[in-house]
């Protein structure tokens, strides 16, 4: 081992010693010289990086609880499922809006934002349990607020609600229950979608319709009633308001 | 619901892993991001996606390079949407401990807008290894590095610092 090589050595990792390092030293003045004013260098480094830390507790119990909930209680079987009879009278009152729906899904192929959706979804496999414990209100206020997101009062509850971070932005990832199902609804303002645009890869599938200013997703397993995750994916996109 | 006994359960283990490291969490955000109000932002983040994802720490022992893991991946999300392409050199003189010496404090600062100026490839891995005492191999698992890349990078950094704060001549 050369000079070069040890002060090269001692420079990556100043608190290393080889046998070829120690060997080094020991026959070396100059180097052990580089080597004690490497170590004052050293203590001064890590004093410009210990910098003062302003003090301030974790997050409480109740604001952690406040903030997206971890997971959403399972109820056991996939069986017992609520009823909502909102999304059931929308959807039968959305045949008309769903055909067009279901005409688009085997029309446009899949795209990019599709595939990031179910994407994402799948990384969430919380978000898929059948349950009918509602998250409370506060922790659905926190998640849109986040996004700017506005959701109109008086829809169905909502049992899943996460901030996530999605190409880039939060966006609220909400779940309501179905008679078939979890369904999820993705309020995406900084998405733009012209006309809607179907999800239908890895086993889920849904649409992507136009909303106020930016888009809204809706997602579910294969095997939903169709119909009914279309009719939600229109309700939601009236629903649903993007703050400036 | 979840249950009243088992989130404060929850909440314990997670102050008992986490409340310790949040000077580092924090160090660790700041030198990333080089703004403290990022580095709140950053810690707030982590700590919420630690608690999470709290079930999917293994060893309690885990929880620092764990949490540090989180830290990265939000400022590299916060990063995606805004970059930080200048820096405030006034933070480096905010951050001014006055419990300093004088001269020391003097030297400290010099060193501090030093570090400021690396980029960012040199930086994190100085900082993982001077702030968090964590060995080449673990500095490389940390960032998707080879070691012998980390190795490179942090000779690189000292080389950059000494030579910005004109310490040591080369033999």
């Amino acid at each position: 081992m050369n000079h070069a090589e040890l002060r090269e050595a001692l420079l990556a990792e100043p608190t290393r010693r080889s046998p070829e390092i120690d060997a080094h030293l020991a026959g070396c003045a100059e180097c052990q010289a580089f080597a004690a004013e490497l170590g004052r260098f050293e203590a001064r480094l890590g004093r410009a990086f210990g910098i003062p830390v302003p003090p301030r507790p974790l997050p409480t119990r109740a604001e952690f609880e406040a903030a997206p909930a971890a997971t959403v209680t399972p109820i056991g079987a996939a069986a017992r499922v609520r009823r909502v009879p909102v999304w059931f009278a929308l959807a039968a009152t959305g045949v008309v809006a769903a055909v067009l729906v279901a005409t688009l899904l085997t029309v446009y192929p899949r795209n990019a934002l599709a595939t990031a959706l179910v994407g994402h979804v799948i990384n969430e496999p919380a978000s898929w349990t059948v349950t009918d414990a509602a998250v409370p209100p506060e922790s659905v206020a926190y998640v849109l607020k986040r996004s700017g997101v506005v959701l109109a009062k008086g829809g169905a509850p909502i049992t899943y609600a996460q901030s996530c971070m999605f190409r880039g932005w939060y966006v609220p990832h909400l779940v309501v229950q179905t008679s078939a199902g979890p369904v999820t609804v993705m309020p995406l303002r900084h998405e733009h979608v012209a006309q809607p645009t179907a999800i239908d890869e890895s086993g889920y599938h849904g649409v992507i319709v136009p909303a106020g200013t930016g888009a809204v997703a809706v997602l579910s397993k294969s095997g939903t009633d169709p119909k009914a995750v279309e009719a939600l994916a229109a309700e939601a996109a009236r629903s649903i308001r993007f703050a400036d | 619901m979840s249950d009243p006994a088992e989130s404060a359960r929850r909440h314990a283990r997670f102050e008992a892993l986490c409340g310790s490291l949040r000077p580092d969490l924090y160090r660790f955000a700041f030198w990333l991001a080089r703004d403290r109000a990022v580095a709140e932002d950053v810690v707030q983040d982590t700590l919420l996606r630690a608690w999470r994802s709290l079930d999917s720490l293994g060893e309690d022992g885990a929880a620092r390079p764990w949490l540090l893991t989180i830290a990265r991946r939000e400022f590299a999300r916060r990063f995606e949407r805004k970059r930080f392409e200048t820096v405030d050199v006034d933070e480096v003189a905010a951050l001014e401990d006055p419990a300093l010496a004088v001269e020391d404090a003097q030297e400290v600062q010099e060193l501090r807008a030093a570090i400021f100026a690396l980029e960012d490839d040199y930086r994190e891995p100085l900082a993982l290894q001077v702030l968090m005492g964590y060995s080449t191999e673990e500095i490389a698992e940390h960032m998707g590095l080879k070691p012998g890349a980390v190795l490179t990078r942090l000779f690189r950094a000292r080389e950059k610092l000494r030579a910005a704060i004109g310490a040591g001549a080369s033999p």
